[in-house]
C-alpha cells in the first residue's frame, strides 16, 4: 500500500462501475469488521487483506487494487461471503476488478504456460465445438442428437489430454454421466456434437470477451436443438450455466440440474436403487462451485447415504458443507506454496476420516491428483487415498462400470493418523 | 469539455508520455549485411534497412556490403557511441558462426553481449529463396521486425565464471584407473587414487598371462605401480571408500573412508574407474569349485603352476546372453582361448573342448582363435534353447554343426562366467548422481560422441565400470577420461554462458519436476522456510511452513530450457529465451 | 510463379528449430543452396525441449497456418533427452488441436540432424504443399 493516497489516485468512475451491478453494489455495504480477512483461506498471501481491497474500492482508489499481482491471489471460493454479515459479494467485485484488469492490456502469468486461456480462446474465435473423441460415448450405449434432456459435458476430453500426467481419468467420467443418464431417463441423452468449454475460467479470469462468444455459441446451439433440460455432472459448468448464462446472454430459455439432484431426486422417490456391493469408507468433499456458490450441499448426501445399505460408509469431514476449504487453486490463476499446503491439510482431513475421496468438481479431482503426484516424501497414509468423482461411484453402485479404487491395505479399519505426528514433520522440524 | 473530464485527457496524455519514455529508452541499432552478392544478390538490403528503421524503437539502421569486416565492426562500434544505441540487430548470416565476433563487437563497444541478437537472412532467406526475390525480401522483413521485437526484450546477462580446484580423484586402483591417475598425475595435477582393497592393480592381481602376446600380468602392473610410487603429485589411499559427494564442476568435496578415518578431498574433478565383479555362478552347470570351476579359478591354477587334468571341457556365455543378464561380457572368449593355449602349451596332448554359443575374437586377435584351432582345441557349437547337460563326469551337448548329440566326458569343467557391474555400483551413482544403465554398469553420456563423459559435468568413467572390458581397452579408457578430465583441471577458472535457467522463488511451489527433468542435476531442491504475517489455527495450514523449492546451480545448467518446459506454474525461465522474448517473437510475425 | 499462390493462398509456418540439429540442419540448406518455399519464418531456441504446447496454441491462436517444431534425432539431443519432451508435448499438443477442430497436422514434429540440409528442403517443401491443400485456418471447420 502507498504511504499517501493523492486526491488525484480516486477513480470516480471505478465507482460508478461498481454501483452498476447489483452485486458488486454491495460492496459499498462493508462496515469494516474484518470477517473476510480472518475466513479467508489465503488471506494471509494477499499484498492487500480482503477487508483492506474493500476498503479501498469503495474509496474509489482502483489503482492500486487493479494489479495482477493482487487480484491472482483470491480463490473465488465464496468463504468470505459466508462470515461476512453485510452479505458482500467480495468474488463478485474480484470478477469485475479482473475484467477491468484485462480490458487494461495487463496479463495474468497462469498456470500451465496459459495453455487453458489459450484454448478456450482460440475456441471463441474457431467456428466449431469440441469435436469429441470417439471413446466417450463406450459402446452399448446410445446418445441422441436432439431432444429435451442433454449432457454437457464441458471441457472434460480437453482436461483429460492436459493432465494426462496426473493421470486423472476424465473421460470415464464422461462415460460414466453417458451411461447413468442412459440408465435413468426415459430416453438416451442428448450430447451437444458442437458444444464450447462453458467459459467459466473465462469469466473468472476476467476475460470476458471470450467469455461471452463461448455462452453465446452455447447457448444458440442449445435452442437450436430444442433441449429443455441440461444435466451436468461438473460444478463450474452447473454454476455457469444456470446463474451465468441468464445474467449475461438472452434467450436463455433452459433448465440446468446437476446430476446428483436427478438421481437424490430419484432415490427420494424410490425409483432408483443401488444395486452393487461395495465395503468402503468414503468422505466427501465440497466444490465451492456446488457447494458455497449454489447451496446444493444434500443431494450429493442423499445419495451417499443411501448407499449405506450396499456397503458404503460416509463420514462427514470436520470442515465441511459451507465451511469446507478449496482445493487452493482457481482458474489456473495460481498456484503456490499455500495451495499446495491447502491440498495437503484437506488430504489428510479426509485420509482421517476415509479411504476414498468423493467430490463433483473435475478440477478439484486434477488439484487433489496433483498432490499426491509430488514425488516428495509425503506422509505414506495420505498417499493411500483415493480420489474420485461422483459420478464414477454412482456408476459403480448401478453397475455400470468397473470402478478402478484398488482397496488399501488397512480396508475397513480407520487409520487415525497421529496429527501431532505430522505436525512435527512439516512444522517444527526446522 | 467539463473541468473532469479535462483533467481525464490530462492524466491520459500523461501516461502516454511517460509510457513513451520508457519506450524511447530502448534504442536498436539494425546492421543489414549486403554480404557481397551473397544476400545484396537476392534481396534489396538498402530498402530492408530502411524498412527497419520505421519500426519501433530502432533509433539506426544502414546496410553494410561486409558487417563482419573490419568496416563493418567499425560502423557498429561508431554507431553506438554516436547513437547511443543500447540494443544491436544484425541481419546476415548465421549465429552459428557469427554470433561471438559480433557479441564480442559490441562488448568493446561497452554494451552487454546478450544485448545483441541476430537475424539469419542468408542461409535461412537468400540463399534458399534466390528464384523469388521477392518473397524473400517479405521474409526478410518479417525476420527482421521479429528480431528487433526480440531484442526490445533483451535483458543483460553476465558470464558465469567460477573457479576451479586444479586436483583430481580417481575411484578405483585396477589397471584403468591408476594409468588415468598416473597421466594426470604427469600433467602436474595433484591426483588422488581410492582404491577398495590393500593393494593397487584391482582384477589384475589375480590374472596369470595377457592375451593376446602372453606377457604377465603381474610385469604390467609392477611396472605401473612404480611409476605411481615415484611420481610425486600422486597420493593413494589403500582400502578406502567414498563416503559422500557434493558441489559440482570445478568443486567437489568428496568425503572417503580409511580404515577408520574420514579424510576430505577438495578436487575439481572425478573419474569414476571401479572395474567390475566376479559371478559366482552358484546352481550353474553344477559349479562346485574343485572339478567344476570358472575361467578365473582355473587361471589362478595355472599361475600356481598346479596340475590340471588332461579331459577339459569349458562352457562359455555361462551366465551371461540369457534373460537376466542380455549383455556379452567381451572378455571370456580371449580367456578361454588363453587359457587353452597356456593348457596345450604345457601339455601338448590334452583334451580341450570348449562349447560356444559364439566366438567373439575381433581384430588381431582372430589369430589368436586360429592359433588355438590350429593346436588341437576342439570346438562346438550349442545354442541357447539346448544347452549343454552336465552330469557327473560327461556333459551331453548338441552339436549344432552335425545336427547330433555328442557325449563329452571330463575331469575338469571350465565355466567362462561374465563379469557383473560391482554391487556398489548403485550407491556410488547416486552419491555421484550419475545414471546406470540396466545391468546397473555406468552410463555414459553418449555412446559416441562424448564415451568416457558422463552427462554431469566433471564427472568421468572409465575401463570395466562401464562395460567389460579388456586390458588394452581399460588402459584406452583410462588414458581417454584422464585427458578429459585436464580439459576441466587445466583451467583456473571455468566461464559459463550466462544464458541459462533461474528460478522465480515466490512462484515455485514446490513439486521437483524440474529437478527430475534436469539430466545434468543443475537443479535442486532447497528447503525454504515460509513466512505467514500470522498462523491462524483453523484457516492456515500448519502444512506450508517448510517447503521445498527449486533452485538453479548455475555452473551446471546448460541452458536447454528443459525445466522451463516443464514448470507447471511458470516459475522458471531461461535468460535469452524466456517466454516474453518468444512470445513477442510470434506476436510480431503475425500481427 | 510464387506471385500466382500468393494470389491465392500462400501458408505462414511458424517454425522452432533447437540450435545444435534443426538450426544447423536449416543453414546446411542454406550452404547447399537446396531450394524451398519462402513459407517458413525461424524462431531459435537452445532445444526443442524448451517448446511449450502454449507457445504452439498462441501461435495458432495469433493465426498461423502451420507451426513446425525440429529437433535433433532421437538419441543423439545435446542435451541427452530434451527431444524426448519435445516429442511427448507435440503429441499432447496434436490431441488437444483435433479436438479444438483444427487439422493436428497442421503441427509437424520432424527430426533433422545438422547434416541433413535436403531433408530439411523437402520437409518445408511437403508441409508447404500440405497446407496449400488444407487451405487457410480460419476458414476451416
Amino acid at each position: 500500500m502507498a504511504d499517501i493516497i493523492k486526491s488525484s489516485d480516486l477513480d470516480l468512475n471505478f465507482i460508478k462501475e461498481l454501483s452498476k451491478n447489483e452485486e458488486t453494489k454491495s460492496i459499498l455495504s462493508c462496515f469494516e469488521c474484518g470477517m473476510c480477512t480472518a475466513s479467508c483461506p489465503v488471506g494471509e498471501q494477499f499484498l492487500l487483506n480482503p477487508h483492506q481491497i474493500t476498503r479501498l474500492a469503495s474509496f474509489g482508489v482502483s489503482n492500486q487494487i487493479l494489479d495482477e499481482k493482487i487480484l491472482r491471489y483470491c480463490l473465488t471460493c465464496r468463504t468470505c461471503q459466508e462470515y461476512c454479515p453485510q452479505d458482500v459479494d467480495f468474488i463478485e467485485f474480484i470478477r469485475l476488478a479482473r475484467t477491468l484488469l484485462i480490458k487494461r492490456g495487463i496479463k495474468y502469468e497462469e498456470t500451465h504456460d496459459g495453455i487453458l486461456t489459450l484454448i478456450s480462446e482460440i475456441q471463441a474465435n474457431l467456428p466449431n465445438g469440441f469435436k469429441l473423441p470417439s471413446e466417450v460415448i463406450p459402446e452399448g450405449y446410445q446418445t441422441l442428437k436432439e431432444g429435451k434432456t442433454a449432457y454437457f459435458l464441458g471441457c472434460l476430453p480437453i482436461l483429460d489430454v492436459v493432465f494426462d500426467a496426473y493421470q486423472v481419468n476424465l473421460l470415464e467420467i464422461a462415460q460414466n454421466g453417458i451411461k447413468i443418464l442412459n440408465k435413468v431417463l426415459e430416453q438416451p441423452p442428448v450430447v451437444i456434437e458442437n458444444a464450447k468449454c462453458c467459459g467459466h475460467d473465462a469469466l473468472w479470469k476476467g476475460h470476458f470477451d471470450t467469455f461471452k462468444k463461448l455462452a453465446e455459441h452455447n447457448v444458440n446451439e442449445i435452442n437450436r436443438l430444442g433441449i429443455e433440460t441440461i444435466v451436468t455432472t461438473c460444478a463450474e459448468c452447473y454454476r455457469t450455466l444456470k446463474v451465468d448464462y441468464p445474467k449475461y446472454v438472452e434467450n436463455v430459455k433452459f433448465n440446468v440440474i446437476h446430476l446428483s439432484e436427478l438421481i437424490a431426486e430419484k432415490i427420494k422417490n424410490d425409483e432408483l436403487m443401488f444395486s452393487e456391493q461395495y465395503d468402503v469408507e468414503l468422505t466427501y468433499h465440497d466444490p465451492c462451485r456446488l457447494g458455497r456458490h449454489m447451496k446444493v450441499y444434500s443431494p450429493p448426501r442423499v445419495i451417499l447415504n443411501s448407499m449405506e445399505e450396499n456397503g458404503v460408509i460416509f463420514t462427514e469431514m470436520e470442515k465441511t458443507r459451507e465451511y469446507s476449504t478449496c482445493c487452493g487453486v482457481s482458474c489456473f490463476i495460481n498456484c503456490n506454496d499455500l495451495s499446495k499446503a491447502l491440498q495437503m491439510d484437506r488430504l489428510v482431513e479426509a485420509k482421517n476420516v476415509a479411504d476414498l475421496l468423493i467430490t463433483t468438481c473435475p478440477k478439484c479431482q486434477i488439484h487433489y491428483s496433483c498432490m499426491m503426484h509430488e514425488k516428495k516424501e509425503q506422509p505414506s497414509d495420505v498417499m493411500k487415498l483415493e480420489i474420485s468423482d461422483l459420478t464414477n461411484l454412482i456408476a459403480k453402485m448401478m453397475g455400470l462400470s468397473e470402478f478402478k479404487h484398488e482397496e488399501g491395505e488397512n480396508k475397513g479399519v480407520k487409520k487415525q493418523i497421529e496429527e501431532k505426528k505430522y505436525v512435527n514433520l512439516y512444522l517444527y522440524d526446522q | 469539455m467539463t473541468n473532469r473530464d479535462q483533467k481525464k485527457v490530462w492524466r491520459e496524455k500523461r501516461k502516454m508520455l511517460e509510457k513513451e519514455k520508457n519506450k524511447e529508452s530502448i534504442r536498436v541499432g539494425v546492421f543489414v549485411c549486403h554480404c557481397g552478392t551473397n544476400i545484396g544478390g537476392v534481396i534489396d538490403c538498402s530498402a530492408l534497412a530502411e524498412y527497419a528503421r520505421m519500426l519501433t524503437n530502432v533509433a539506426f539502421s544502414e546496410d553494410n556490403q561486409y558487417t563482419c569486416a573490419e568496416t563493418g565492426l567499425t560502423s557498429i562500434k561508431t554507431a553506438i557511441k554516436e547513437k547511443n544505441l543500447n540494443r544491436i540487430v544484425v541481419a546476415s548470416c548465421t549465429p552459428r558462426t557469427h554470433e561471438p565476433l559480433f557479441r564480442k563487437c559490441v562488448s568493446d563497444a561497452g554494451i552487454n553481449p546478450y544485448l545483441f541478437n541476430f537475424v539469419n537472412i542468408r542461409e535461412q532467406c537468400s540463399w534458399v529463396h534466390m528464384d523469388y526475390p521477392d518473397a524473400a525480401f517479405e521474409k526478410a522483413k518479417d525476420l527482421i521486425r521479429m528480431g528487433v521485437a526480440k531484442s526490445i526484450m533483451l535483458q543483460p546477462l553476465e558470464m558465469i565464471k567460477i573457479g576451479v580446484t586444479q586436483e583430481a580423484v580417481v575411484i578405483g586402483g585396477g589397471i584403468s584407473g591408476m594409468n588415468t591417475a598416473l597421466s594426470l598425475s604427469r600433467q602436474g595435477f595433484k591426483t588422488h587414487l581410492v582404491e577398495k582393497e590393500y593393494i593397487l592393480g584391482g582384477r589384475l592381481n589375480s590374472l596369470y598371462k595377457l592375451f593376446p602376446h602372453d606377457t604377465e600380468a603381474s610385469e604390467l602392473i609392477e611396472d605401473v605401480k612404480t611409476k605411481i610410487n615415484n611420481s610425486k603429485n600422486l597420493k593413494v589411499y589403500t582400502e578406502a571408500v567414498v563416503k559422500s559427494v557434493d558441489g559440482y564442476i570445478g568443486n567437489y568435496n568428496i568425503k572417503i573412508l580409511q580404515l577408520d578415518r574420514i579424510i576430505d578431498l577438495k578436487v575439481g574433478t572425478i573419474i569414476v574407474a571401479v572395474g567390475a565383479s566376479l559371478l559366482i555362478p552358484e546352481n550353474l552347470y553344477g559349479y562346485d569349485g574343485k572339478s567344476r570351476i570358472t575361467q578365473h579359478e582355473l587361471e589362478s591354477k595355472l599361475k600356481a603352476e598346479e596340475k590340471i587334468s588332461d579331459k577339459i571341457v569349458m562352457i562359455q556365455c555361462a551366465g551371461s546372453r540369457i534373460k537376466e543378464r542380455i549383455y556379452c561380457s567381451n572378455v571370456c572368449c580371449m580367456t578361454a582361448l588363453k587359457n587353452a593355449l597356456i593348457i596345450k602349451d604345457r601339455k601338448p596332448d590334452s583334451n580341450i573342448t570348449i562349447l560356444f554359443r559364439d566366438i567373439y575374437a575381433p581384430g588381431t586377435y582372430e589369430d589368436y582363435y586360429r592359433r588355438a584351432r590350429e593346436s588341437g582345441v576342439l570346438f562346438i557349437k550349442y545354442t541357447e534353447d539346448k544347452l549343454p547337460i552336465v552330469e557327473e563326469t560327461q556333459v551331453k551337448v548338441f552339436n549344432e554343426y552335425i545336427g547330433e548329440k555328442m557325449i563329452l566326458p571330463y575331469n575338469l569343467l571350465v565355466l567362462s562366467t561374465p563379469l557383473i557391474a560391482n554391487y556398489d555400483n548403485k550407491e556410488l551413482s547416486q552419491m555421484l548422481k550419475v545414471p546406470l544403465e540396466p545391468n546397473n554398469f555406468f552410463l555414459e553420456a553418449h555412446v559416441k560422441l562424448r564415451p568416457v563423459d558422463f552427462a554431469t559435468e566433471g564427472i568421468f568413467v572409465c575401463g570395466s565400470a562401464k562395460w567389460p572390458v579388456d586390458v588394452s581397452e581399460s588402459i584406452v579408457q583410462g588414458l581417454a577420461a584422464a585427458s578429459r578430465a585436464s580439459t576441466i583441471i587445466s583451467n583456473k577458472n571455468l566461464n559459463f554462458s550466462g544464458s541459462i535457467a533461474e528460478v522465480e522463488e515466490s512462484k515455485c511451489n514446490g513439486c521437483g519436476d524440474c529437478r527430475d527433468a534436469c539430466v545434468y542435476n543443475a537443479v535442486e531442491m532447497v528447503e525454504t522456510r515460509i513466512e505467514f504475517k500470522a498462523i491462524r489455527d483453523s484457516f492456515i495450514p500448519s502444512t506450508a511452513l517448510i517447503k521445498h523449492k527449486s533452485k538453479v546451480i548455475p555452473s551446471m545448467c546448460k541452458g536447454c530450457g528443459v525445466c522451463v518446459g516443464i514448470c507447471p506454474v511458470g516459475a522458471l525461465s531461461l535468460k535469452n529465451f524466456t517466454n516474453e522474448q518468444i512470445g513477442v517473437e510470434i506476436e510480431s510475425y503475425l500481427s | 510463379m510464387v506471385e500466382q499462390i500468393q494470389e491465392t493462398y500462400f501458408p505462414k509456418i511458424l517454425t522452432f528449430l533447437c540450435n545444435w540439429c534443426g538450426y544447423a540442419g536449416a543453414d546446411y540448406a542454406g550452404v547447399s543452396r537446396y531450394q524451398y518455399p519462402p513459407s517458413i519464418r525461424v524462431i531459435r531456441v537452445m532445444c526443442s525441449g524448451r517448446i511449450q504446447p502454449s507457445l504452439i496454441l498462441d501461435a495458432f491462436n495469433r493465426g498461423t497456418d502451420g507451426v513446425m517444431v525440429c529437433g535433433c534425432h532421437i538419441g543423439d539431443c545435446h542435451y541427452i533427452s530434451g527431444n524426448e519432451y519435445a516429442e511427448e508435448r507435440v503429441k499432447k499438443t496434436k490431441k488437444i488441436l483435433e479436438m479444438l477442430r483444427i487439422d493436428p497436422n497442421r503441427l509437424r514434429l520432424e527430426w533433422i540432424s545438422a547434416s541433413e540440409g535436403i531433408k530439411f528442403a523437402e520437409v518445408v517443401n511437403d508441409f508447404t504443399n500440405q497446407l496449400i491443400s488444407l487451405g487457410p485456418l480460419k476458414k476451416e471447420s
